[in-house]
């Protein structure tokens, strides 16, 4: 918006560059992931299938509802949806840095119905550290999870993609949703 | 006359008749002295007449004519005659000039009058012509003669053709009706002549019968015509066997006011002469000529001229026109240049005057422009060639009115009033002469007898008397005159007496013993006898035993004579004899009943004394006599003044005598130092020889003593040898002392003098000692000097420091400023990093929001299907790029974030960089407050080289003083020991002297 009249030009001219490779129908082969960092040490996968919307929040639209437990922050109000927003990186009981913020970036997943979870609720708001983008990814790419994952991550893994020399877990929302500490109600 | 102007000469002045006293002229002085010469003369015979000028000698005669008469003619005559004289003169001139100016007058108004005179007589002529043109019967005439020219063209005909044609009447229409009317007119108007012509010159009417038809050719015609007046010269008319003055009239058209022709009148020159006549004859007093003339053809109008009666005639017309200008052309000159003047109105009358005098050598001229601007004229005044002449210009003509007159007449007028002036005057000076000469002798006469005989009194007459008449101050003077000459006479008396009695007290006080005083005493006692109406008076001397005897006396014949007489009058106590010396005077107014002695009274029996007066003569406080008064007849009281007249008598007496008492007095006091100064002489002799031994030496010779004046001066010399003896044994003893002792000291001074030479040496030693302290005194001084300099030095290149020092402050604080404008512009530097990270985590934020979009987009696409395939891909691209822009504004926030660090760092830097430079300003102050102290303590430094230096200077001084003190006292030294060299010399020679001494003491005969 402040942006200079030299910095303008200087976009538009790369605009048109980049154009041509935008609008270039390249569909690439494999399934879509969305990446994630759950805590700023560790990231983790998520199929595009399972991820209904991202959405950053401010704190405030968090309605926190007493009694529950500490992962779940609380309920918020979507689309005419009340969804129940969990803290992913305590629901998958990794050490996370209380940060105070004052957004929280919100990825919205609808679970399969046949975990048993209700109409209503199969829909649910993981809170992350940090969303980072989409990738794709083959099928044959994913690998089963080795030990270097923590014992507690295991039950939540679909498998691992190794990346840059670096090895990504992907989790199963399903998993998630019907973890322990959720269910303990 | 239809102009009548105020003018000054229209007025008729009464010149003055009633003359005053003509005053004589001023050449009757002359005659008044020629005749007051003689009158100085005329006293002659007078005094000669009266008796006290016949005693009187003719030298004192003429003083005195030249005295009281004479002066008072001298001061009468002239104050008489001398304002007669002047009002006479001045009268004289005011009349003479009242007369030369009424002359002036005259003819100027002579002139005018005829001007007048003529411009109306012209203006008449016109005045008629014109009421004869407006004539109806005239006018028709014109009229129908205009008609006949257009008929039959006449204008164009030749005139010889019109003269034949009309030849027979010499009119154009002949009309008798008209012409009767003009002969009319011509006959009550007193003209020669009168025709009219029509507009075209053609004759219309005549009263006589004309020599031509057409007129138009002629002169007077055309200037008719054209100026609508023409004067010809006046011409001898057969026809009216007349001068005639020809008079041409335009005549206008009484409808059109047209020229319709010319009318010409013939008047009679015989009526402007007489006209001119009656007009002048009460003007025209004496010799003159009044003209009336036209200048430009010299030809003479009429003419008036009165002869020497007074009686005016008028010339003949006949003569008048063969008549010359008075003056001549020169005078027609002037007149034709005045008309031409009047035609030039801007031409002022002192301009005029100058031209005129100077183109026609006039004088006196004086010119005057009168009348109306349109119609003016000039009067002009002048002199030339011995007339006087005053002319006007006429109105309306050419001509000009002159009169003149003789300027010698006017002259002869001033003659006859000089004489009637000198005959007047004459008269009356010789009564005033004549009155002055009588009341100066009635004055005079009085006084001459009393100087007369006031001369007679001091050629001695005293008996003469002065006669008492005249006024009453000469009679007072004669009465005081007469007084005077009877005091004057009492006086020469009483000096005569005088005399007398001053050379008989003269004689007694010449006189050198009683026999030679006899003869004047006794005549000067006759004369106090006289005085006192005594019988006898005397003079009784005193001897000095206090006897006495008569020694003069003066008495009365018949009385017996007491000269000679040895009264020895024993009862004059010494008591009664002071009282005399203090003036006592015995009045006796009977001797018989006083109660004298019976001895005195036998004596003043003897000699029949009835009454006495003494009184004492005292000369010097020393009773002289008795100056005794006697009456022998009968007894008389002694009055007061007769006593103090006899005192003053013996006053004088004593006075008189007191020069022989000296004589006297000194003869016997010459006997008594004679025989004084013999005692004297052989008492003196005794005494040489009883001390002639002291002369040899001998001082125990002694002389007499005796009494008086010899035995004190014997005494003195005795006293006086006494002392000498005593003296001669001091002497002989202390000259014996003092050879004693003075060979004593010999020896101590040879020591003295040995001990004042080594002094001297050592002394002499000290001077070399402080003479080398002296030059090193002054080593120091110039040693002190150069450490001045030195100093000196250091304080200017200190001076040098301290001004560097001033200037790296003044560099220093540039710097801190410097420095301060960096760290600010640091700072702002860090403010705009600081925005920048603003703007990229704003960056960062849009990126976080792209991502989330794209996310949301590639799920929404991926919901649509097949359809989504496309926008999935666009999504995910989105998707990329942010991710891509969120890394770029990680590393931009990366870059800024060290930016900021770096310029905090700089920042810092800068400030201990500006702290470091206070410090280094102050450390700066610091070294320029010690250089100061330096610059301080160098300046102290050069000012204590300053004063050490002058202080050794003056240590220099004081040694070279010292030098020279010491070179002093070495002087001196060397002195005293010559001096004590000396001294033992001179103690030598007094043991030398001493023993002479002691041998010349010896030769004294003391025991």
């Amino acid at each position: 918006m402040s942006a200079t009249p030299l910095t303008t030009t200087a976009s538009t001219a790369r605009l048109q560059q980049l154009l041509p490779q935008l609008f270039q129908s390249d569909t690439q082969p494999g399934d879509r992931y969305l990446k994630l960092d759950i805590s700023p040490d560790l990231s983790a996968l998520i199929a595009l299938a399972d991820v209904q919307e991202s959405v950053q929040l401010p704190t405030h639209m968090v309605t926190p509802i007493p009694n529950l437990p500490a992962c779940i922050l609380g309920v918020v109000n979507s689309r005419n949806q009340v969804l129940c927003v969990v803290d992913l990186a305590q629901v998958l009981q990794i050490p996370a840095r209380t940060v105070h913020r004052q957004h929280y970036s919100i990825v919205v997943v609808h679970l399969d119905s046949t975990t048993g979870a209700t109409e209503d609720a199969n829909l649910l708001a993981l809170t992350l550290h940090g969303i980072q983008g989409i990738i794709r990814l083959q099928p044959e790419e994913i690998e089963s999870p080795m030990s270097e994952f923590a014992a507690e991550l295991t039950p939540f893994l679909r498998g691992c993609v190794v990346r840059d020399g670096q090895s990504i877990p992907v989790l199963d929302v399903n998993a998630i949703a019907t973890a322990p500490i959720l269910n303990s109600l | 006359m239809t102009t009548t102007q105020p003018f000054p000469y229209s007025e008729n002045p009464q010149p003055g008749n009633g003359k005053p006293v003509p005053p004589p002229p001023p050449s009757f002085m002359s005659w008044i002295k020629g005749k007051s010469q003689p009158s100085g003369q005329t006293p002659r015979p007078t005094p000669e007449s009266e008796p006290e000028d016949i005693s009187t000698p003719p030298k004192e005669e003429a003083v005195k004519s030249q005295t009281l008469r004479s002066r008072l003619l001298l001061v009468l005559l002239p104050t008489t005659l001398l304002p007669l004289v002047t009002i006479s003169a001045v009268n004289y001139w005011i009349s003479q000039n009242q007369l030369q100016e009424e002359q002036e007058f005259i003819l100027e108004k002579t002139a005018f009058n005829a001007e007048e005179l003529s411009a109306s007589f012209v203006e008449e002529l016109r005045t008629d012509a014109k009421s004869l043109a407006v004539n109806p019967l005239l006018q028709q005439a014109l009229q129908s003669a205009d008609q006949e020219v257009a008929q039959k063209n006449l204008t164009q005909i030749p005139i010889e053709r019109l003269e034949e044609y009309y030849g027979g009447s010499k009119l154009l229409q002949p009309s008798t009706a008209v012409n009767v009317y003009l002969q009319n007119i011509a006959e009550t108007e007193n003209l020669a002549e009168i025709f009219v012509t029509n507009r075209d010159g053609f004759n219309v009417a005549y009263s006589n019968r004309t020599s031509d038809f057409v007129q138009n050719d002629e002169a007077w015609w055309q200037g008719a015509k054209a100026d609508g007046f023409y004067v010809e010269p006046p011409e001898y008319d057969d026809s009216a066997d007349a001068y005639v003055l020809p008079l041409s009239t335009a005549i206008q058209d009484a409808n059109t006011a047209d020229f319709a022709g010319v009318i010409k009148s013939g008047a009679s020159l015989e009526g402007l002469n007489t006209a001119l006549l009656d007009f002048l004859d009460g003007t025209m007093k004496d010799l003159k000529q009044v003209q009336i003339v036209d200048p430009f053809t010299s030809q003479i109008i009429a003419s008036v001229s009165s002869d020497a009666d007074g009686q005016v005639t008028a010339t003949p017309v006949s003569e008048v026109v063969s008549q010359a200008v008075t003056g001549g052309d020169a005078v027609a000159a002037v007149a034709v240049d005045l008309k031409e003047a009047v035609l030039d109105p801007t031409q002022t009358p002192d301009q005029l005057v100058q031209t005129l005098e100077q183109a026609h050598n006039l004088k006196k001229t004086r010119i005057e422009r009168l009348g109306t601007e349109q119609n003016g004229f000039i009067m002009a005044q002048f002199a030339l060639d011995g007339r006087t002449y005053a002319i006007a210009t006429i109105r309306d003509t050419d001509w000009v009115a002159i009169s003149s007159i003789e300027t010698a007449d006017i002259r002869s007028v001033n003659y006859f009033i000089l004489f009637e002036f000198l005959i007047i005057g004459a008269l009356m000076s010789a009564i005033a002469v004549a009155i002055v000469l009588y009341l100066s002798r009635q004055i005079s006469n009085p006084i001459n007898q009393l100087s007369a005989a006031a001369n007679q009194m001091a050629s001695g007459d005293l008996n003469v008397t002065a006669e008492a008449t005249g006024t009453v101050e000469t009679r007072q003077l004669a009465g005081t005159f007469n007084n005077l000459v009877q005091q004057v006479k009492a006086l020469l008396k009483r000096q005569q007496d005088e005399t007398e009695r001053v050379q008989l007290l003269a004689a007694i006080a010449q006189s050198k013993d009683d026999d030679d005083m006899q003869v004047p005493l006794n005549k000067h006692l006759d004369e106090i006898r006289l005085k006192l109406s005594a019988d006898r008076v005397v003079v009784y001397r005193f001897k000095p035993d206090m006897s006495g005897y008569i020694t003069g006396e003066a008495v009365v014949q018949g009385f017996p004579t007491a000269l000679g007489d040895t009264i020895s009058d024993p009862c004059i106590p010494p008591a009664l004899i002071d009282a005399y010396k203090a003036g006592r005077v015995v009045p006796t107014d009977d001797v018989m009943r006083a109660g004298f002695h019976p001895d005195h009274q036998q004596l003043m029996v003897r000699l029949q004394i009835k009454s006495n007066l003494v009184v004492p003569i005292v000369i010097a406080g020393k009773l002289f006599g008795l100056l005794v008064a006697h009456h022998c007849a009968q007894p008389h009281a002694w009055q007061t003044e007769e006593i103090n007249l006899l005192q003053a008598e013996a006053e004088q007496l004593g006075v008189s005598i007191s020069s022989l008492a000296a004589i006297e007095a000194q003869t016997l006091a010459a006997e008594e130092q004679q025989q004084r100064r013999q005692d004297l002489e052989m008492q003196l002799l005794g005494m040489m020889e009883r001390i002639e031994g002291a002369v040899e030496g001998d001082l125990t010779a002694r002389a007499q003593l005796m009494e008086g004046e010899i035995g004190i001066v014997a005494d003195l010399f005795n006293a006086v040898i006494e002392n000498l003896q005593e003296i001669a044994v001091q002497v002989r003893d202390s000259s014996g002392q003092v050879n004693q002792s003075l060979n004593k000291n010999e020896i101590a001074i040879r020591r003295l003098a040995e001990k004042a030479i080594s002094e001297a040496k050592e002394i002499q030693k000290a001077l070399g000692s402080v003479q080398s302290m002296s030059q090193a005194i002054e080593t120091i001084a110039q040693n002190a000097d150069e450490a001045s300099t030195i100093a000196n030095s250091a304080y200017a290149a200190v001076q040098e420091g301290n001004q560097a020092m001033d200037q790296t402050v003044n560099s220093i604080l540039g710097l801190r400023t410097t420095i301060g404008d960096t760290t600010k512009k640091m700072k702002r530097l860090g403010e705009s990093a600081q925005k920048i990270s603003q703007v990229v985590a704003l960056i960062d934020e849009l990126a976080l929001k792209t991502n989330l979009l794209s996310i949301n987009a590639s799920v929404e696409a991926a919901r649509a299907g097949e359809l989504g395939e496309g926008f999935t891909a666009v999504a995910e691209q989105v998707g990329t790029l942010a991710e891509q822009s969120a890394s770029a504004t990680k590393e931009i926030a990366k870059i800024v974030a060290s930016i900021q660090s770096e310029t905090q760092e700089l920042v810092e830097a800068m400030e201990t960089g500006t702290t470091q430079v206070v410090d280094s300003t102050h450390q700066v102050e610091n070294t320029k407050l010690q250089l100061t102290e330096v610059l301080h303590r160098s300046q102290e430094i050069d000012q204590l080289m300053r004063a050490i230096s002058e202080s050794t200077i003056a240590q220099a001084e004081s040694a070279q003083s010292v030098t020279t003190v010491m070179q002093a006292v070495t002087q001196a030294s060397k002195q005293r020991s010559l001096a004590s060299r000396e001294v033992a010399q001179a103690m030598q020679a007094t043991a030398q002297v001493s023993q002479k001494l002691q041998a010349s003491v010896e030769q004294f005969k003391v025991d």
